[in-house]
């Protein structure tokens, strides 16, 4: 499992460190996706409306929700997590875009809950709608 | 390198997930949207210590006003050094203490969010996702602090 978490934060760190001439996803754009987190286990699925955010945490076992501001392809976000508890969310992330056809390629995605440690560094894929 | 700001808060970090006990959240500004932060966290008592330190360097962005005020986010990149230590045999009964020592230590990605309700009040996560040696973490681990602070 080691190697495989290892693996994770490698594909992690190439993403973060790609050039930005790639097509990036903006502002407007609505999209489901489906993330893959820390040792490539399936964490995270989330719906975005216009710069709103409805996720599901399955590592948490949450429902989050919150306001997205772009920057560019930037964005960040800060809103409300539901678990057992009710706390405090925030995320950033960014998006890409491959121009094919509508199929969204979608970003990689960090953000944490508090309460409970929840850090979360996703790839994911997803639909543009 | 000139200093734009700093920022100084108090906070739970995660290294005391669980036991609620207080950490420093310190960072400084520089100009070119460059910004380091760090957190201290430990706990000590008779029988165990624990003392945390984190270390990113983050690029920052300001992202506008939301519902909820002024939002900022970073990314960037960080590091963990910390050590621990419980009492095995107590001096009481060997002549001298006698402790089980370990260390932790990560690098890998950080992230920090910071929300200014106020014009110079902050509610800030700011984490660090690191690949590193440590008993506890498993060799992955993920070290953060939730902070209230305000910009000096």
């Amino acid at each position: 499992m080691n190697v495989m978490k290892r693996c994770a934060t490698m594909l992690i760190f190439s993403i973060f460190l790609l050039p930005a001439n790639i097509s990036w996803a903006k502002k407007g754009d609505i999209s489901i996706s489906y993330h893959l987190g820390e040792a490539l286990s399936a964490s995270n699925a989330r719906f975005e409306y216009k710069g709103f955010t409805l996720g599901i945490d399955m590592r948490g076992g949450g429902l989050y929700s919150g306001g997205n501001l772009w920057k560019g392809h930037n964005y960040a976000g800060a809103g409300v997590y539901l678990s057992q508890s009710i706390g405090m969310c925030a995320y950033i992330g960014r998006e890409w875009a491959l121009s094919i056809g509508r199929i969204y390629t979608e970003f990689w995605s960090i953000g944490t809950v508090n309460g409970r440690t929840y850090a979360l560094v996703n790839l994911g894929i997803g639909i543009a709608i | 390198m000139p200093l734009a700001a700093m920022h100084l808060g108090v906070g739970f970090s995660s290294v005391t997930d669980g036991r609620q006990i207080p950490a420093l959240n310190i960072g400084f500004a520089l100009k070119n949207k460059m910004l380091l932060s760090g957190m201290m966290a430990g706990v000590a008592t008779k029988s165990y210590y624990q003392s945390t330190y984190s270390l990113n360097i983050l690029w920052q962005e300001k992202f506008g006003k939301m519902l909820l005020g002024e939002l900022s986010g970073s990314l960037g990149f960080g590091g963990i050094y910390g050590k621990k230590a419980h009492l095995i045999v107590r001096k009481e009964d060997a002549g001298t203490d006698q402790e089980q020592v370990d260390t932790d230590y990560g690098i890998g990605p950080s992230f920090r969010v910071a929300l200014y309700p106020f014009k110079k009040v902050y509610i800030s996560l700011e984490y660090v996702l690191t690949i590193g040696s440590g008993i506890t973490g498993n060799g992955w681990g993920e070290t953060g602090i939730f902070a209230l602070g305000m910009e000096l």
